[in-house]
C-alpha cells in the first residue's frame, strides 16, 4: 500500500512538473518566433470588436490595417497594442468606443470561459505578469483551461512553423454577406427592452485597460483616435447620456469620430451593429476619402465629419427623389 | 458530482485513504464507509433524491428477506411485482410521465378529441435508471433462487448506491458485486495500478474524445439546416466518438475506481467500432445493458426457443425497449428498431454468432475482408446514431435528408476553426490506435507497454496525461448522465 500511495506521489508530481516546464518551453518558444509584423506600408489601424471588424474594409482604406476581432475587449485590444506598436511603423490607431463597450457585460469578455478561452491563447506568451495575475484572480475556476487551450494551439502552431501571427486569425475586416431582417429587428427590438438595467451600468474593468491602451501609445508617440463605427438607428443606446459623460470625463484630450449616424440604407446592413460587404464597402470608400482630405489634420473633427456626412445624406436623398 | 471536476478528484484520495487506512480493520465499517460516500457523491448533484434511492434500497431489502421466508408461489409473485412496480413506478414517472401524457394528447387530438392536461416540470434523477435496474435484478434473482437474499443492510446500500458505478453503470448484477460486499478486501497493488491506467484512458476519453468532440458535433447538430451534407456527415462521426469516449471513458473511470477500492466491476464496453457486424457491436456495445435485457426480458419472452417469428418478435421488442430505456423521445424508440431491423438479417440467416473471437487476433492489421466489414459495420452504427442525437424525429429526418443529397459533395464547412478539428482528428486517431493495440485485453491500457522498458511505458502515459491537460476543457456532462 505504501509502495503505491509513494509511487503514485512521485509520478503525479514529476508528470506536473513535467507538463509545468513544456509550457513553459512552448509559450517560450512561441515568445521567440512569433513574427508581428504588418505590411510595411500601413500607418494606422483599427482595433476593436465586431462593429469595426465589419465596418472597415481595409482592401479600400489606404495605409490601413484592420486588427478587430469579434467579442474583443480593451483587455485583449491592449495585449495586440504592445505586440503591435513595438515592431512596427505606426503613427495612429483607431480604438472603437461605443455603446456596447462601457457596459457591465464586457467584464464577462475578459475573464469569462468563452471569451478568454478564445483570445488569451493568442496572447498568453506575450503578456505580463500583472495581466495575467489580474485574469486568474478574476476566474481562477477557467484559467488553468484557457492555459491548456493556449499551449495546445501554440504547440500545434510551433509544430507546424506557423509563425505568421497577424493574419485572419488574429484579426481583421470580416465580410458579412446578409441583410438585415426586419421582422426579426422588430422582434429584438422588443426582447431587448428587459436589458436596460444592465445597459446603463459601466464597465470599469473594461474601461482601465482602454486608458491603459492610450498611456502605452502615448509613451510610444502614437496617435489615438477614439471612433464609433456606423449602427443602424434602431441599435440599442440606452446608455448613450453615460457614454458622452465618461468620454468628456476621462477622454476630453482626445478626438472622437463618431460614424454612428452614418447614412446607409438598411439593406447595407447585416444586423443592427454590423454593416454587410456593401455597407462596409460605401463606408470604408468615403472614410479613405476623408483620410486624404486631411481629417486627421483639422482641428475640428467632428464638425468635419458632420458635414460630410450631411453631404451625403442630402446626395442620397437627392437621389431618391 | 462529475470524474472529471476537480471535486472528485479532492473527493477520491480522502475515501481511498480513509477506507484502506481508518476503516479497514472492520468489514461493517469499510461498507459503510462506502454508503455514506456514495451518498455524499450522489448528494453533491442533487440531496432530495437520495431518498428515492434509500427508499428503493429499503424496499428491496426486505421484499429479499421475505422471499426467503415465503414459500407460497402467488405470494412470492406478488412480492416481485411490489419491487418491479415501485421501481418501474419512480422510472416511469420521473423518466415517461411527459412522454406518456403528450403522446396520449396527440391521439386523442386525433380521433378529435382535445384533452386538457399539461406536462409536468419534472427533474429527472441522475442515474435512475442504472440503479432501478440494478436493485431489480437483485429482486428477480431472489425470486429465480439464484441468489441468498442479504442479511446486512449496509451491504445492500453500498450494493445499490457503490459511488464508482451509481449514476452511469456499468450495471451490475447482484450475483457479482453484492457478495464482494460481505468478504474483506485486500489492497492488491497490481490491481490498484492497472485500476489507475484505466481511469487514466478513461479521462482521456472523457476529456480528449467525448468533450471536444461534442463542441464539433453540438454545432453542426444544432446548426443543421445551414450546413451541406457533408458536413452533416462530420458532424454525426463526431458525435459517434463524442457517446463512446463519454460513455466508455466513465465506465473505464468506474471500473478503475472500483479497482482501487479492491472490487471487480464486469466489463462494460469491448471496442465496439471494431466490430464486423451488428451482433457483434452489440455484444461490445454497453454489455451490462444488452445482458441485462438478454437475462430478464429477452429469455422470459422465450428467447429464440421458438420459432423464425418468435425470435423476430423477441428481437425488435428488446431493441425497442433498449431505445426507450435511453430516453423519453421517439428518436430512441427508431434508434432501436433500426438497430434491431441491421440486425435482422443476420437472425434470418443465422449469422449472429459468426463473430465472437476478437477481430484480428494475433495479428497486427486486420485482413481486407474484415476491414471492410468493420467499416460497414461502423457506417451503419454511424447513420443510426442520427437518431439518438436528434431532437426530434422532424430533425432526424432532415438531418438524413440533407446527408442524402448533393451537398454532401461540397466542402464540409464548419463554424469550429480547422485547427481545432485537426487537433481533435489527431486525438481520435490516436484513440483508435491505442484502443486496437489493447483490443483483446480488459481495457485498451492493460497490457500495452507492460514488455517495453519502464520509461518509454512512463512515457506513453505522461503522453496521454499530457493530452488531458491540453484539452481541457469546460467539464461536461456526461451523456448518460441524462439517462
Amino acid at each position: 500500500m505504501k509502495t503505491f500511495i509513494n509511487k503514485t506521489a512521485i509520478i503525479f508530481f514529476t508528470f506536473s512538473i513535467a507538463i509545468l516546464l513544456l509550457v513553459f518551453l512552448i509559450h517560450f518558444t512561441t515568445k521567440h518566433t512569433a513574427n508581428f509584423n504588418v505590411n510595411q506600408n500601413t500607418k494606422y489601424l483599427v482595433m476593436g470588436h465586431s462593429h469595426p471588424e465589419c465596418a472597415f474594409n481595409d482592401e479600400f482604406i489606404e495605409n490601413f490595417k484592420n486588427l478587430s476581432s469579434s467579442g474583443e475587449s480593451y483587455f485583449y485590444t491592449y495585449q495586440k497594442i504592445k505586440e503591435i506598436i513595438p515592431n512596427n511603423n505606426i503613427n495612429g490607431v483607431f480604438i472603437e468606443y461605443t455603446n456596447n463597450q462601457i457596459r457591465t457585460k464586457l467584464d464577462e469578455w475578459i475573464w469569462g470561459y468563452e471569451k478568454m478561452n478564445a483570445n488569451f491563447p493568442w496572447h498568453s506568451s506575450f503578456m505580463n505578469k500583472d495581466d495575467i495575475e489580474y485574469l486568474y484572480t478574476k476566474n481562477l475556476k477557467d484559467f488553468p483551461k484557457a492555459i491548456s487551450t493556449s499551449t495546445r494551439n501554440n504547440l500545434t502552431r510551433i509544430l507546424s512553423l506557423d509563425f505568421i501571427s497577424t493574419d485572419i486569425r488574429y484579426g481583421g475586416y470580416k465580410k458579412l454577406t446578409t441583410n438585415i431582417d426586419k421582422s426579426k429587428l422588430i422582434n429584438d427590438i422588443n426582447n431587448n427592452a428587459k436589458d436596460t438595467i444592465d445597459e446603463i451600468e459601466i464597465s470599469t474593468e473594461n474601461l482601465k485597460y482602454l486608458e491603459k491602451i492610450i498611456d502605452y501609445c502615448n509613451i510610444n508617440n502614437v496617435k489615438v483616435f477614439l471612433i464609433r463605427s456606423p449602427q443602424h438607428k434602431y441599435y440599442k443606446k440606452e446608455n448613450e447620456k453615460e457614454l458622452t459623460q465618461l468620454k468628456k470625463r476621462k477622454f476630453a484630450n482626445l478626438d472622437f469620430l463618431d460614424f454612428d449616424k452614418f447614412p446607409l440604407e438598411d439593406n447595407k446592413f447585416a444586423d443592427f451593429g454590423h454593416l454587410n460587404y456593401e455597407g462596409s464597402k460605401k463606408f470604408s470608400l468615403w472614410f479613405n476619402d476623408l483620410i486624404k482630405n486631411g481629417l486627421l489634420s483639422i482641428e475640428n473633427k467632428t464638425d468635419f465629419i458632420n458635414k460630410e456626412m450631411k453631404e451625403i445624406r442630402e446626395l442620397n436623398n437627392l437621389f431618391i427623389e | 458530482m462529475l470524474f472529471n471536476s476537480l471535486d472528485f478528484a479532492i473527493f477520491l484520495p480522502i475515501v481511498f485513504l480513509l477506507y484502506w487506512f481508518v476503516s479497514n480493520k472492520n468489514l461493517k465499517l469499510q461498507n459503510l464507509l462506502i454508503v455514506i460516500a456514495s451518498y455524499t457523491f450522489y448528494g453533491w448533484w442533487d440531496w432530495r433524491f437520495l431518498s428515492l434511492i434509500m427508499f428503493s434500497t429499503i424496499i428491496d431489502f426486505f421484499i429479499g428477506r421475505s422471499l426467503l421466508t415465503e414459500g407460497n408461489v402467488s405470494k412470492r409473485k406478488l412480492l416481485l411485482w411490489t419491487s418491479i412496480t415501485v421501481n418501474l413506478g419512480f422510472l416511469g414517472f420521473f423518466k415517461y410521465y411527459n412522454f406518456f401524457l403528450d403522446n396520449f394528447i396527440t391521439a386523442f387530438s386525433f380521433l378529435g378529441t382535445e384533452i386538457n392536461a399539461s406536462s409536468l416540470n419534472i427533474i429527472l434523477p441522475v442515474g435512475i435508471s442504472f440503479y432501478t435496474f440494478q436493485t431489480l435484478s437483485y429482486t428477480i434473482d431472489v425470486y429465480r433462487k439464484k441468489l441468498e437474499p442479504t442479511k446486512d443492510l449496509i451491504a445492500f446500500s453500498a450494493f445499490v448506491s457503490f459511488f464508482p458505478q451509481l449514476v452511469a453503470g456499468p450495471i451490475e448484477r447482484a450475483t457479482n458485486l453484492l457478495p464482494q460486499f460481505y468478504k474483506k478486501r485486500k489492497f492488491e497493488y497490481n490491481k490498484a495500478v492497472d485500476g489507475l491506467r484505466q481511469i487514466l484512458w478513461g479521462l482521456f476519453k472523457k476529456i480528449v474524445i467525448a468533450d471536444n468532440c461534442a463542441q464539433i458535433a453540438n454545432d453542426v447538430f444544432n446548426n443543421s439546416t445551414e450546413y451541406p451534407g457533408s458536413a452533416l456527415v462530420l458532424g454525426v462521426i463526431f458525435f459517434t466518438f463524442q457517446i463512446y469516449g463519454d460513455f466508455s471513458g466513465y465506465s473505464d473511470i468506474a471500473i478503475g475506481t472500483s479497482r482501487l477500492f479492491g472490487f471487480n466491476l464486469k466489463q462494460n464496453f469491448a471496442f465496439p467500432y471494431f466490430s464486423r457486424d451488428i451482433a457483434e457491436f452489440w455484444r461490445r456495445w454497453h454489455i451490462s445493458l444488452s445482458t441485462w435485457f438478454r437475462d430478464y426480458l429477452y429469455i422470459p419472452l422465450g428467447g429464440s426457443r421458438g420459432g423464425t417469428w418468435m425470435k423476430v418478435k423477441n428481437t425488435f421488442i428488446i431493441f425497442i425497449v433498449s431505445g426507450f430505456w435511453h430516453g423519453a423521445n421517439w428518436t430512441f424508440i427508431i434508434w432501436g428498431a433500426l438497430n434491431a431491423l441491421y440486425f435482422l438479417p443476420l437472425l434470418l440467416l443465422n449469422k449472429n454468432r459468426t463473430n465472437t473471437n476478437t477481430v484480428a487476433e494475433g495479428k497486427y492489421l486486420p485482413s481486407f475482408k474484415e476491414l471492410l466489414q468493420i467499416a460497414v459495420t461502423f457506417c451503419l452504427t454511424v447513420l443510426a446514431w442520427v437518431f439518438f442525437r436528434a431532437e426530434n424525429v422532424s430533425h432526424a429526418m432532415s438531418y438524413l435528408s440533407t446527408i442524402f443529397s448533393n451537398s454532401i459533395f461540397d466542402f464540409p464547412k464548419i463554424n469550429a476553426s480547422k485547427l481545432y478539428v485537426t487537433q481533435v482528428f489527431i486525438m481520435i486517431i490516436f484513440l483508435i490506435a491505442i484502443e486496437w493495440n489493447g483490443r483483446t485485453s480488459k481495457h485498451a491500457l492493460q497490457n500495452i507497454g507492460l514488455s517495453w522498458n519502464k520509461y518509454y511505458r512512463l512515457f506513453l502515459y505522461f503522453s496521454i496525461t499530457f493530452f488531458i491537460f491540453m484539452f481541457l476543457g469546460k467539464e461536461q456532462q456526461f451523456i448518460y448522465f441524462q439517462f
